[in-house]
């Protein structure tokens, strides 16, 4: 119920947020401080404009601590219970319902093909595929997954990223992308689901087959924050331009991204 | 008689045209009878730069798991089989992070040296290690000199990236790491070799004449130099000019152009070379992606330098709680402003004389110890290269073919480590390494 309030309460806050916080286009545009010069830092250019930055490093290192003390115990705990390909079976699941996401952000977008191929991978994944336990759509019909949200959308409308923002439990962002969350959570099949604990099931789920890269980042980085947020930026800005998506003529087409 | 001016006009051009077609033909010559690359099976090669990028190819493979081994996380793979060893190399600092992968039964003993930057936790020596695991050997591997962890834990250094001071930090920090592994691992260590990557092989070649010039007994049993620079500063000018191919995009296109070569490398390491065997990249964006990666590793060593107060106050900035301002200004210190004021300044106080960056260059130089390469001294130092490494200079080519003769293996491409994924040089170092404990 108080989940349900907050996401109400985030959509109702969305007009008054974008009021408060312009997010024109060229927000994203001289990223940190510098004029957009070749003489510009390519470092720089590569990094979001971060002007909460002591807020943010106090939620990262929240975030941190709750990965390495809550989530990675519960992780283990949970990967020693279901092998593997059953944590993967299951996150394809979830990810199958989630098709709603993708296709109102394609919608949003413009991008009716895409909006279309989204619907046709879910009925195919739901039928053919045993409810999304296998990507189907993918192997047997060059359905390619598109991997599209509402802060993506919102990209497309010329919405610039605002500034970079750490969402406590939920990782990095930008105030655009974390409206866009709000939106996610909305549209999420799992939030309307009135199992408890279903939310924290695929939370784990999810976890237990990502953390591994996260934990070899954080070990390897200097400065855990800058690095982490500076890699993620730049996947983002690639995931907004439709960068990340497999080639159609590639042999590697088939294999989707999200497996 | 007066000579004949249209007469003197072609003769002399006569002698000129042939003068130069002598000079190219015996210039072909000897590069004929000088260098001989090895080629690589069904490699289509495109340049020295965009070829380097296949390293991200160099990864561990883990065949053959069971059932537990595949599903569980009681071990998955090559990569978490490893022991961590820490070693304490100098008082009161941080102890240094070993990675070690001993095998059961006495065998011989290769550490790794990663290039610039590198970390244990990478995943390129990560798979170079599997190589040599493979092999037979038990394998250990070390941050290069110039990682964040190396500087905080054993270099004497207040700012590292002199070679020849260096390669005397990581010697020590080898030497401590062996006694411990012997202490450790009692009757597992039958003899110990040095393989070093890029900037590390250019340290492994160092640390082989200090070992030639030491009366005590010799550490290791052989030394393999794998795409090493000839002059390290050269080589810190050449990424600064990788960089500067950014150059070529108008100002608004440089974000992009930047998304594409990071996406097409996030691609390489995910899916492997596209259709036609390449990496979908311009020669532009794999520049500036390789600058980059290298220029993150800067970045960070110099706020970790900021952090042990040993700027030199060369940095403006204060490391604090946060680090915008920081992060603003070590973002624009390139290579050549690095060696120029931090090298510099800090091999001043450490030789207790201050020279040029030049003169510097000079001391690190290889080519001031091609005698000691030439020499029987030398023998059981071996090399690997490619012929188009954007690293190489002019002339490094064949200083290398005259100094090491057979003991190099010189691939026709790869640029700067880019064949090393492939079987010819996995079988090229195992073989190299091998070569130099023979007598």
């Amino acid at each position: 119920m108080g989940r349900r309030f907050l996401i109400l309460s985030g959509l109702l806050l969305f007009p008054i947020a974008t009021a408060l916080f312009p997010l024109s286009a060229k927000a994203s545009e001289p990223v940190v401080t510098a004029p957009k010069t070749q003489q510009t830092p390519i470092l720089t250019l590569a990094s979001p404009y971060d002007p909460i930055e002591g807020l943010n490093r106090c939620f990262f290192e929240f975030n941190d601590a709750f990965m390495l003390w809550l989530i990675r115990p519960l992780e283990k705990v949970y990967s020693f219970i279901l092998p593997k390909t059953a944590r993967t079976r299951i996150d394809m699941i979830i990810v199958n319902f989630e098709f709603i996401i993708r296709g109102v952000s394609c919608l949003l977008e413009g991008e009716f093909n895409d909006a279309w191929v989204v619907t046709e991978r879910f009925f195919i994944n739901l039928t053919l595929g045993v409810a999304g336990i296998f990507d189907v759509a993918d192997d047997w019909f060059d359905l390619h997954p598109r991997n599209e949200d509402f802060g993506q959308a919102f990209a497309t409308w010329g919405i610039g990223p605002g500034f970079y923002f750490v969402i406590p439990i939920l990782g990095p962002s930008t105030f655009r992308d974390a409206i866009g969350e709000i939106f996610f959570f909305a549209f999420h099949p799992v939030t309307w689901l009135p199992i408890p604990g279903i939310g924290l099931f695929v939370f784990v789920n999810r976890a237990s087959l990502r953390i591994g890269p996260y934990m070899d980042t954080r070990a390897a980085a200097f400065d855990k924050y800058a690095t982490m947020r500076d890699l993620w930026y730049i996947n983002r800005l690639i995931q907004i331009d439709n960068l990340d998506r497999i080639p159609e003529s590639s042999p590697d087409a088939g294999k989707a991204t999200m497996k | 008689m007066k000579p004949n001016p249209t007469q003197t006009a072609v003769t002399l051009l006569a002698i000129a045209t042939l003068t130069i077609s002598l000079h190219a033909l015996s210039a072909e010559k000897k590069n004929d009878t000088s260098i001989k690359t090895v080629p690589i099976a069904n490699y289509t090669a495109q340049d020295g730069v965009r070829d380097s990028l296949r390293y991200a190819l160099c990864k561990v493979t883990n065949k053959n798991l069971n059932f537990w081994q595949r599903e569980y996380p009681v071990d998955a793979g090559f990569r978490d089989r490893a022991d961590f060893l820490k070693i304490q190399v100098l008082p009161e600092r941080p102890k240094l992070i070993c990675k070690l992968w001993p095998r059961e039964k006495a065998a011989p003993l290769v550490f790794i040296l990663p290039g610039l930057g590198g970390h244990y936790h990478s995943g390129g020596p990560n798979a170079l290690a599997q190589t040599f695991f493979n092999a037979g050997y038990s394998v250990a591997l070390i941050c290069s000199s110039m990682n964040w962890e190396f500087y905080l834990a054993a270099s004497r250094s207040k700012a590292p990236g002199l070679p020849s001071t260096d390669a005397i930090d990581v010697r020590e920090a080898i030497r401590k790491t062996i006694a411990h592994i012997k202490k450790n691992y009692p009757g597992k260590v039958s003899s110990v070799y040095l393989a070093g990557f890029s900037l590390g092989a250019l340290h492994t070649i160092l640390i082989a004449e200090l070992e030639a010039k030491s009366k005590n007994k010799p550490t290791f049993d052989g030394y393999l130099a794998v795409h090493h620079p000839i002059d390290a500063f050269k080589a810190m000018k050449k990424l600064d000019e990788l960089m500067a191919a950014r150059k070529q995009w108008p100002a608004d296109k440089t974000l992009i152009n930047l998304e594409k070569g990071v996406a097409a490398y996030l691609a390489l390491m995910t899916r492997g070379l596209s259709a036609d065997g390449k990496p979908d990249v311009s020669k532009d964006q794999a520049s500036v992606i390789i600058a980059l990666a290298y220029r993150m590793s800067l970045r960070e060593l110099l706020v970790a330098v900021k952090k042990s107060q040993n700027d030199m106050g060369l940095i403006k900035a204060e490391y604090g709680f946060t680090k915008n301002d920081l992060y603003k200004e070590v973002n624009a210190i390139s290579f050549n402003q690095y060696a120029e004021t931090f090298v510099v300044n800090a091999a001043a106080e450490r030789l207790g004389k201050r020279f040029s960056i030049s003169t510097l260059g000079e001391i690190s130089n290889l080519k001031r110890m091609d005698e000691f390469l030439a020499s029987s001294k030398a023998k059981n130092v071996r090399m690997v290269t490619a012929a188009d490494d954007f690293l190489l200079t002019p002339g490094d080519l064949e200083w290398i073919a005259k100094t090491f003769g057979k003991r190099a293996v010189i691939f026709e491409h790869g640029g700067h480590m880019g064949e090393l994924y492939t079987p010819e040089a996995k079988n090229a170092l195992v073989e190299s390494l091998k070569a130099t404990g023979q007598p």
